[in-house]
This record gives structure tokens, C-alpha cells and sequence, in this order.
């Protein structure tokens, strides 16, 4: 009993003032986009450039002490854009938009350095948003492998379905891929059902 | 230094490793502690060029081809570098491919075709990161928690046992 309320007393006086939500993904999957989103509906300021050349975000990029008020719930927290985490990352896929080989080389460092970053930071987050490109086959080598590194070391996560403005979008496929997490469809693009996400997040995390 | 299993002869040359003993075995063994006692040799003799005949034939025709052979390698990679103007910029060197600097983000490069070079220092902390050529990489994420992982969980863990709930534990439905 003295127990329990040594550790009630520890969680109550101990409890930490903000979470770490990070925003993990594969590249082009609308991480940026979404962390825009979030951040001009919470301060008022994006996050981000974006991009239709994969790996646009190749640096860990922050946002502190935003507050999210939902009916009742208030969380304070720190938003971090993960840059897109690959496999492999090779300079001739750049090279089709029309970028200089140099800077497709030099592109394809910074990318690969961004992904090194973007595992580290597995373990210095509190929650993470899993985005997850709903026009494409969820069942990827990155999504599994993250989706298990976030599981393993007991990171709540909400798995997010992401473009479900664009026509070929199925959900169904992304949610029956990962079950068990807590999902959201969104459009990161239109805004659609972005009061869905901040609603799960403050159920979650608040 | 490789020595016959069936006769016990020491190998010659990384020929007669590869083609066989003369006995007509052709399985070697890898004998490190005649190899150090060798280095040893070599090491007091080197000074004086005169004690330079101590040391075992077997070894010194070894190591003179494989010196040879890492010279052949080097100069190989380096005229195939060089027939290729069409590439632009001047491409790495064998230098730079052997050897890890601040800038590089890969811990594993190829040096050439079967020849790695490993930044042990770095595969200690980061995932594993494969260097295929200049702006091609390939990344192993690692799964689950790894060893550099585990070094800072315990920090982790001590800090969301501090954080209490809500802060660490997956509140999955």
C-alpha cells in the first residue's frame, strides 16, 4: 500500500511537462505536410518545406511547447519531423527531377545521415504518429521494421493514413495491415479528419 | 601461418594454399601462434637489415605477396578510376574509400570488390550503413532493441520510470 502511494506521489510530482511526439514514416509519405498542419493549427507557424523529391526533410526538425485543448484534455508537447526513413537511398533516384548529379550524390549523404538521425531519435521520443501513404502497399520492410522498433521499447503509437483525398487511397489495407494500433485516416493535403487525429492524440496521450 | 594438417608443412605461398600440399592435402590450418612468434622475429630484427634471414621463408614470401597483391589491387582500382572521364569529378581515391572521416555518414565501405573497410567506433552507436559508391547507401535498421540501444535503455528506462504514466508506456487499445 505504502508502496502505491510512493509511486502515485513519484508520477504526480515527477510527471513530465511535455511530450515528445515524433512523426515517423517512410519518404514522400506526408509527414512534413501533416507536422505543417499541426503546427499552423497550434501555433500558427509551419514546420516545414515540402517537396515532391523524396528525402526533402534530411534533419530532425522541432517544435516546442505546443498545446493541443480538446473538451477537457490539455497536452503540451514538442512535435519532431523525422526525416523519411529508407532503406536505401540512391542519388539516381533524384536525378529525374531534374537535380545535378553533384547535388543528387551530396543529397543522397544528407538523406542517409537523416535517417541514421531519424533511428536514434526512436529513443528519445514519448509517442509517435506512424504515417503511412494509403495509396501504396503498407506491407514495406520500413513500415514493419519501425512500427516493431516503436513497439519494442513501449512508445504508444497511432498509425495514420495518410492522402485519403487522392481516389486509388484504401484504408482498409493500411488498417488490416497493422491492427491492433490506434488508427486515424487523414489528409494531411486538405485537412480532412485532422480534428479525427488531434482527438486520438489527446485520448491518448493527455 | 598456415601449416598442412596432414604433413604439418608450413605453406610456401598462397598458391600452394589454394592448389594443395605437395603431401596432397588439401586443408590448412592457421597457426596464429607461429604467426606471432614470427612477428616477434621480426620485430627484434628489424634494425639490422642482417637479422632480417631469421625470419621464416614461408612468412616472408606471405606477406611479400600479399603486399604485392594489395599493391596490384590498388593500382587496378586506380586506372579503372582513371578510364572513366565521363563521370565528371575526379572519383574517390583509395585513400578516402579505406579510411572514415567526420564527413562520412557510412560506418561500412567497400574498398573494392571483397575488400570492406568497418568503423567499428560508429557500428557501436549507429545502424548499420553500407557506402555501395558515391551517393548509393544502404541502411539496416536495426530491430528491435540492439546492443547500443540497450546501453541507453537503461537511462531511458530510468527516466520513464521517473516520468510515471502516461509518459512511456504504450497505452494501446
Amino acid at each position: 500500500m505504502l508502496k502505491r502511494i510512493m509511486n502515485w506521489l513519484k508520477s504526480v510530482l515527477l510527471r513530465k511537462k511535455e511530450v515528445r511526439l515524433g512523426i515517423y514514416g517512410s519518404p514522400n509519405v506526408g509527414k512534413t505536410t501533416l507536422a505543417n498542419r499541426i503546427c499552423v493549427d497550434l501555433i500558427g507557424e509551419p514546420m516545414g518545406a515540402v517537396s515532391p523529391v523524396p528525402h526533402e526533410t534530411r534533419a530532425v526538425q522541432k517544435k516546442e511547447n505546443m498545446t493541443l485543448s480538446m473538451k477537457g484534455f490539455h497536452l503540451t508537447m514538442s512535435l519532431l519531423d523525422m526525416p523519411g526513413i529508407a532503406v536505401k537511398v540512391d542519388y539516381r533516384d533524384f536525378l529525374e527531377y531534374g537535380i545535378s548529379k553533384e547535388d543528387a550524390q551530396k543529397r543522397a549523404r544528407e538523406a542517409t545521415r537523416g535517417v541514421v538521425e531519424a533511428v536514434r531519435n526512436l529513443d528519445k521520443i514519448d509517442a509517435a504518429l506512424f504515417i503511412i501513404d494509403a495509396t501504396e502497399d503498407p506491407y514495406t520492410q520500413v513500415n514493419i521494421t519501425i512500427l516493431g522498433n516503436i513497439e519494442a521499447r513501449h512508445i504508444p503509437i497511432i498509425v495514420v493514413a495518410n492522402k485519403i483525398d487522392l481516389p486509388n487511397a484504401n484504408t482498409r489495407r493500411v488498417r488490416e495491415a497493422f491492427p491492433g494500433y490506434d488508427f486515424v485516416q487523414v489528409s494531411a493535403m486538405t485537412g480532412e479528419n485532422l480534428e479525427g487525429l488531434y482527438k486520438e492524440i489527446a485520448q491518448k496521450l493527455a | 601461418m598456415h601449416t598442412c594438417v596432414r604433413c604439418k608443412r608450413q605453406a610456401g605461398s598462397l598458391e600452394e594454399i589454394h592448389n594443395g600440399c605437395p603431401c596432397g592435402s588439401k586443408v590448412f590450418i592457421f597457426n596464429k601462434d607461429a604467426l606471432a612468434a614470427s612477428e616477434d622475429s621480426l620485430a627484434q630484427a628489424s634494425p639490422p637489415p642482417a637479422s632480417v634471414p631469421q625470419q621464416s621463408p614461408a612468412s616472408s614470401s606471405l606477406m611479400q605477396q600479399a603486399i604485392t597483391w594489395e599493391k596490384t589491387e590498388v593500382a587496378k582500382t586506380d586506372s579503372k578510376e582513371g578510364e572513366n572521364p565521363a563521370q565528371g569529378k575526379a572519383p574517390e581515391s583509395y585513400f578516402a574509400r579505406a579510411t572514415f572521416s567526420t564527413e562520412d555518414v557510412e560506418n561500412i565501405k567497400i574498398v573494392t570488390e571483397g575488400v570492406f573497410c568497418v568503423d567499428i567506433n560508429a557500428l557501436s552507436k549507429n545502424p548499420v550503413v553500407l557506402k555501395d559508391e558515391e551517393g548509393v547507401y544502404y541502411v539496416k535498421i536495426p530491430f528491435g532493441q540492439d546492443k547500443w540501444d540497450e546501453e541507453k535503455g537503461g537511462d531511458n528506462r530510468e527516466a520513464q520510470e521517473k516520468e510515471g504514466p502516461g509518459s512511456g508506456k504504450n497505452g494501446k487499445k
